[in-house]
């Protein structure tokens, strides 16, 4: 499965490398790398292929891949294969840390210095923090309580930007874009930054991938086979949370990649996290690059917003898993 | 005796007649009015300055809390365009609403028994129809042709010398996701006039979202930042990644708009020559 | 090596910072290797606290802990895991993998975190499947196993652990009576091999004929030790349980029985 993955993976990032509303070939790309290194001007076509299209779609792709890692992560410590990687409030955080610095930049020039992804970043761990704090019970993460205290904080959050959005609605120029998620001004500054979380993330949890096999014995069931639970809990919800925070400041809110990728993925390959984690960091990869693909051409050269796309993937998406629970109990998994 | 007090009832009955003014507004709707206005409630800029322009300032008594023209100073604010304070405007007994016809707000302030009128210029012509049209409605007819008369003269004047000149390519940012405005609208059409040529074709529609690589291949020799009130400078367009090769950015052609400017540029209405000549100096400063 | 409590008190925390009622009170319970020792009582004798404190937990309010003379708690995780293994009631179901998987996980204690299994783990867990039967169903997904099918593959992975000592919690509930006597007959093997073996058990007539001994609980204190036939005397029983019993003698054991009316 995974050789075969990473083969589609690559046919998606050459695909989504040429095409675009400027139509790009592998000339551009090895012209541009040349005229860099000797230093010379780039040619127009040369400047969007090595400095917007190629970092956009690395950038798509390793959002993708750490969304859908920390999908797997959550859905594996949750023991709830509808879980995403918002559960514990990142997206609410980093969204009001966000338009927190476009409703007061203007009064408060420090705050715009320091600028929207780094205080959205900073907000959306602080949520974490907050709820994690909320949850914790005698020494341990309860997950019904974190749930809880996920749907508590999340939404007051949003409360707080939805009234933030409305009293400073002069400065809201860009922000509601930025909410819905893009790739619009990828630079490598946002790809170096994003692959320096994603992939210690990645070789991490990979570590753990047995590890979170014997969660799904229950916390109980793990814990008398040795396990350190509440460690292990706080490392993957840590890891994912860092992961899910820095692919949110940087892309803004994307929905439904960190739960549809890993649900599906685990339907094709089997529970086994050794198996699950690397097809579904691949497929989330794929799957993003493709859906900013279709963003930026479906109209091209308008632009749709990509969480839009991945929004209008998700409701036939979940229709098809309505249906599949329907066949009866021998078929397929709860 | 009584053919006198016909004839006088007649008359009364004419005049009044006469004075009934009746008008289609943006949303197809007829807007009659008995006699011209007293107390008229402005609830978009554009509108308060027409009246205004017109002459007939001293018949507001109510105006939206952007709106900021001379001589309307103490009158109460309202609210937002989108989202007045319906019951202050009702308690002000206005007998003609002036609102814009994506508030959505025709209805329910008709339901409550006000005369309104739903419309908002998008285009040149438009514009001057517009003028008409509410000139008629607040009784100022000649003024209201007086206006248009001048402003298509300062137009023309304009456009005169800007006829035979190479028209640069302009990319009007609006909005930094980037969104654009494209043919078919207000701006557009000033740009035009101005002596400027959009980068964005009409297939586009009227206010795009665009691809960045859109704006990089398109190369514009300008480009004016509509979104700088909101916080956006040259600086940061400078620093978007591949957008340094753009001409506008090599030639340091990226123009922060004043807020006043914006306005000028976004409020149909009677400052269009205005905004055609803040445009034309912008782009060709050696010719004004 | 044995494993023990020395007059434990144990107690569950409260929310009020009062405390309970303690749940055990005074009970000392030594477990040896080779045996079957069965744990019988009546609900809420503190049959399934004496289980936790077995497995680290619950920690006592006061007495010890023993595992090979050293207080239980010194163990690290793993180390007690390969030493102690404990069949739950009603274990929670990893839903998709398969069977062979499931049991697999029962080395965990042995390759530890961040390891990867070697042949020698996956023979011990082929060993473990062919001693409970499972090996014929190795590769079905655990969710679609009858409840028999299911609760061998559980007994499987703990035997994977290779541990020293095997808990039972009430395992022959919700199983037909060919399993009941089947898995306690693998205990019965287990012991026989050098395990020591504590089950639950509530059913009275197969606690005599498949335990060495029996400990009987009541309100958290032991009211009696020693061979079925002495400690399942009716006059005790029928105090114990709170309902009239009669213990008739048969050639393998006690054979109690319920008096009605």
């Amino acid at each position: 499965m995974l050789p075969l993955s990473l083969l589609a993976l690559c046919a998606v990032l050459l695909v989504a490398g040429a095409v675009g509303s400027a139509a790009l070939t592998p000339e551009h790309l090895l012209g541009a790398l040349v005229k860099s290194v000797r230093g010379e001007d780039l040619s127009t076509l040369e400047a969007i292929a090595w400095r917007i299209r190629l970092p956009r779609v690395l950038l798509a792709g390793l959002t993708g891949a750490g969304l859908s890692l920390a999908g797997v992560l959550f859905q594996g410590i949750f023991r709830n294969p509808l879980a995403d990687p918002y559960l514990i409030g990142t997206a609410s955080g980093a969204g009001f840390g966000a338009v927190l610095v476009f409703a007061l930049g203007a009064s408060f020039p420090p705050l715009a210095a320091i600028g929207a992804p780094l205080v959205a970043f900073v907000f959306a761990l602080l949520t974490v923090l907050l709820v994690t704090g909320l949850a914790a019970d005698l020494g341990g993460l309860p997950t019904a309580r974190l749930i809880l205290a996920g749907v508590v904080v999340g939404s007051v959050f949003t409360a707080a930007t939805s009234f933030l959005l409305v009293a400073a609605r002069e400065q809201s120029a860009g922000l509601l874009s930025r909410l819905l998620g893009g790739f619009g001004f990828a630079s490598w500054g946002d790809v170096a930054a994003l692959a320096a979380f994603t992939l210690p993330a990645l070789l991490l949890a990979g570590a753990f991938a047995r590890a979170l096999d014997l969660f799904q014995l229950g916390e109980r069931g793990a814990a008398l086979l040795g396990l350190p639970v509440e460690t292990v809990k706080v490392v993957l919800l840590g890891v994912a949370t860092l992961v899910t925070a820095a692919s949110v400041s940087v892309a803004g809110i994307i929905g439904f990649v960190g739960l549809m990728v890993p649900h599906s993925v685990r339907l094709v390959t089997g529970p086994a996290h050794a198996r699950l984690l690397p097809v579904a960091v691949v497929w989330g990869a794929g799957f993003m690059v493709l859906a900013d693909l279709l963003a930026r051409t479906v109209i091209a050269p308008v632009e749709v917003p990509v969480g839009i796309v991945t929004a209008l993937t998700g409701g036939p998406f979940f229709l098809w898993l309505l249906r599949r629970s329907r066949r009866g109990p021998a078929a397929g998994t709860p | 005796m009584t053919l006198r007090l016909y004839l006088a009832a007649a008359t009364l009955a004419l005049a009044a007649f006469a004075s009934a003014q009746t008008v289609t507004d943006d949303l197809g709707r007829e807007v009659t009015l008995a006699a011209p206005p007293t107390a008229v409630v402005s609830l978009l800029p554009s509108h308060t300055e027409t009246v205004c322009a017109l002459g007939a300032c001293e018949l507001l008594i109510g105006i939206d809390r952007h709106s900021d023209v001379q001589g309307t100073e103490g009158l109460p604010t309202l609210g937002d365009p989108y989202a007045p304070d319906v019951e202050a405007i009702v308690a002000l007994e206005p007998d003609l609403v002036l609102v814009d016809e994506y508030s959505g707000l025709h209805e329910t302030l008709a339901d409550l028994g006000l005369t309104v009128y739903a419309g908002s210029p998008q285009t040149v012509e438009e514009t001057y129809e517009y003028i008409g049209t509410i000139g008629t409605l607040l009784g100022r007819g000649a003024e209201a042709a007086q206006l248009v008369a001048r402003l298509k003269s300062e137009v023309a004047e304009v456009t005169s010398v800007l006829e035979a000149v190479e028209r640069p390519t302009v990319f009007v940012e609006i909005d930094p996701t980037p969104f654009t405005a494209g043919p078919g609208s207000y701006v557009h059409e000033l740009l035009v006039a101005a002596g400027g040529e959009n980068v964005v074709p009409a297939s586009m529609g009227q206010f795009p979202q665009v691809d960045p690589e859109f704006v990089v291949a398109a190369d514009p020799q300008v480009i004016l930042l509509l979104d700088a009130p909101f916080g956006v400078t040259a600086a940061d367009v400078h620093a978007r990644p591949g957008w340094d090769g753009i001409a506008a950015v090599r030639n340091d052609t990226v123009i922060e708009l004043s807020e006043d400017a914006t306005d000028a540029l976004s409020r149909a209405g009677p400052r269009l020559a205005e905004a055609v000549r803040i445009l034309a100096e912008l782009l060709h400063p050696d010719l004004f | 090596m044995t494993l023990e409590v020395r007059e434990v008190t144990a107690r569950y925390p409260a929310r009020d910072g009062n405390g309970h009622a303690a749940a055990l009170t005074g009970v000392t319970l030594r477990l040896e290797p080779g045996e079957v020792v069965g744990l019988i009582g009546p609900n809420g004798s503190g049959k399934s606290t004496l289980l936790r404190l077995l497995t680290r937990q619950l920690a006592p309010a006061e007495g010890r802990v023993l595992l090979a003379g050293r207080d239980i708690g010194g163990y690290g995780r793993f180390a007690l895991a390969r030493r102690v293994a404990l069949v739950s009631q009603e274990p929670e179901v990893p839903t998709g993998f398969t069977v062979r998987e499931a049991v697999a996980m029962g080395r965990a204690p042995h390759v530890g975190l961040l390891g990867s299994p070697k042949a020698e783990d996956d023979s011990v867990v082929e060993e473990a499947m062919r001693a409970t039967g499972t090996l014929s169903f190795a590769h079905r997904r655990i969710e679609t196993l009858s409840g028999g099918e299911r609760q061998r593959a559980v007994f499987a992975r703990a035997l994977a652990q290779q541990p020293a000592f095997l808990l039972l919690d009430e395992p022959t509930n919700h199983l037909d009576l060919r399993y009941q006597v089947e898995l306690l007959t693998y205990a019965r093997r287990q012991a026989s091999q050098g395990s020591g073996v504590l089950a639950v058990l509530h059913d009275l007539n197969l606690a005599a004929r498949s335990c060495d001994r029996l400990v009987m609980l009541s309100a958290g204190r032991v009211v009696a030790q020693g061979a079925p036939a002495a400690v399942l005397d009716a006059e005790l029983l029928s105090a114990t349980f709170g309902t009239r019993v009669e213990a008739l003698s048969t050639e393998d054991g006690p054979l109690i029985v319920p008096r009605f009316g």
